[in-house]
């Protein structure tokens, strides 16, 4: 997982970085955003490419565990 | 048409209308010796996955349950541009994904965190009381189960959310193999999971030909929002998690197949899978 800004999720959500398969920013409870491994890694489309140097591979890489979902009722 | 189980040339004669082929020209697949999953345990000839559309196809084509699948996605390895296209109609349902997902000789297989494919089936393309839902995951689940089902999002922060058992004419996505509902807990992988609503009260949930679980559910509509494929699976806590499986073909169907129609098709998928050179 890599975390991203509240503007830079604004400009992934809806953009594809590969054929077919989009960006799909992500909150976490803290409101802190993020986008996945395999988007970083797999995105060929120029576009995506560009707006990905933002991130910082090091600095904001975080592991998967630390996103933590909304916790619902489970019947 | 009198199907008369001959070969020519890979091809079987019947099968009626010819769905597998519009499906493999849809995805750019010659019937040749073009190799796919190229050095993989996966690795299959152009006309290797022909045969194992066309066995999928002639089984649905033979006993005319086309009328009965609103969309069926067999994902037979490689792309996005693959696995986006739905065998009964390519122009129809046609899959786009979001998130991290990854596709390979396996199948699709999304990254437990973000990812999920838009169907575009709605509510108008589906039959209150006589949906179904089949899934075939490779992998084992993990003992906190499993939940497939559609991606509700109900505009909270972008939290991608399910709430699968509000929706569908009344909870017909349910958990799966969680060894807390011990009926449909099984060791194995949950493949050929199929669950499907006989009626305004009753859900059935059988794994491969075995019904596991006879549920009463009462029908509450079926959820505006699009159908979305994705799988969750549950931590200790409650909190969920998308899982990462191995999928490999997923069906939604608008009406109840019959005993002897659902479980030909297993066979039909079985098939399928033991082409696609993966186990069963």
């Amino acid at each position: 997982m890599y975390k991203i800004s509240e503007q830079l999720a604004a400009i992934l959500t809806g953009m594809e970085f590969t054929e077919v398969n989009l960006f799909n920013p992500i909150q976490d409870k803290d409101g802190v955003w993020y986008i996945s491994e395999e988007e970083y890694d797999k995105a060929t489309i120029e576009e995506a490419k560009e707006q990905l140097k933002a991130i910082d591979k090091v600095k904001d890489k975080v592991a998967k565990e630390t996103y933590k979902a909304k916790e619902i009722k489970i019947e | 048409m009198l199907n008369l189980g001959l070969g020519i040339k890979g091809k079987k004669l019947g099968g009626g209308g010819g769905m597998a082929a519009t499906f493999m020209d849809t995805l750019g697949i010659a019937n040749d010796a073009t190799t796919y999953n190229t050095g993989t345990p996966y690795e299959l000839t152009g006309s290797e996955l022909w045969s194992a559309i066309e066995g999928l196809s002639t089984y649905i084509e033979d006993n005319n349950l086309q009328d009965k699948i609103v969309a069926l996605h067999p994902y037979i390895g490689g792309t996005a541009t693959f696995h986006k296209y739905n065998l009964i109609d390519p122009t129809a349902f046609e899959l786009t994904f979001y998130g991290g997902y990854t596709h390979d000789g396996r199948g699709i297989v999304p990254n437990g965190t973000n990812a999920y494919a838009d169907t575009g089936i709605s509510a108008s393309d589906l039959v209150q009381d006589k949906t179904g839902f089949n899934v075939y995951i490779r992998n084992n689940v993990r003992t906190n189960g499993l939940v497939y089902g559609m991606r509700d999002d109900l505009g909270g922060l972008g939290y991608i959310e399910h709430y699968p058992w509000t929706l569908f004419s009344g909870r017909i996505f349910t958990r799966l193999n969680s060894t807390a509902y011990s009926d449909i807990n099984t060791a194995n992988s949950i493949k050929n999971q199929w669950i499907q609503r006989e009626d305004a009260s009753t859900v059935k949930i059988y794994k491969d030909k075995t019904l596991v679980s006879t549920r009463a559910r009462a029908s509450t509509g079926i959820a505006l929002r699009n159908l979305y494929y994705s799988a969750s699976s549950f931590a200790a806590t409650g909190a969920i998690y998308y899982g990462v499986y191995n999928q490999a073909l997923i069906m939604v169907t608008k009406d109840v197949f019959t005993t002897v129609e659902r479980e030909g098709m297993i066979d039909a998928i079985n098939a399928f899978q033991l082409a696609m050179l993966r186990n069963v």
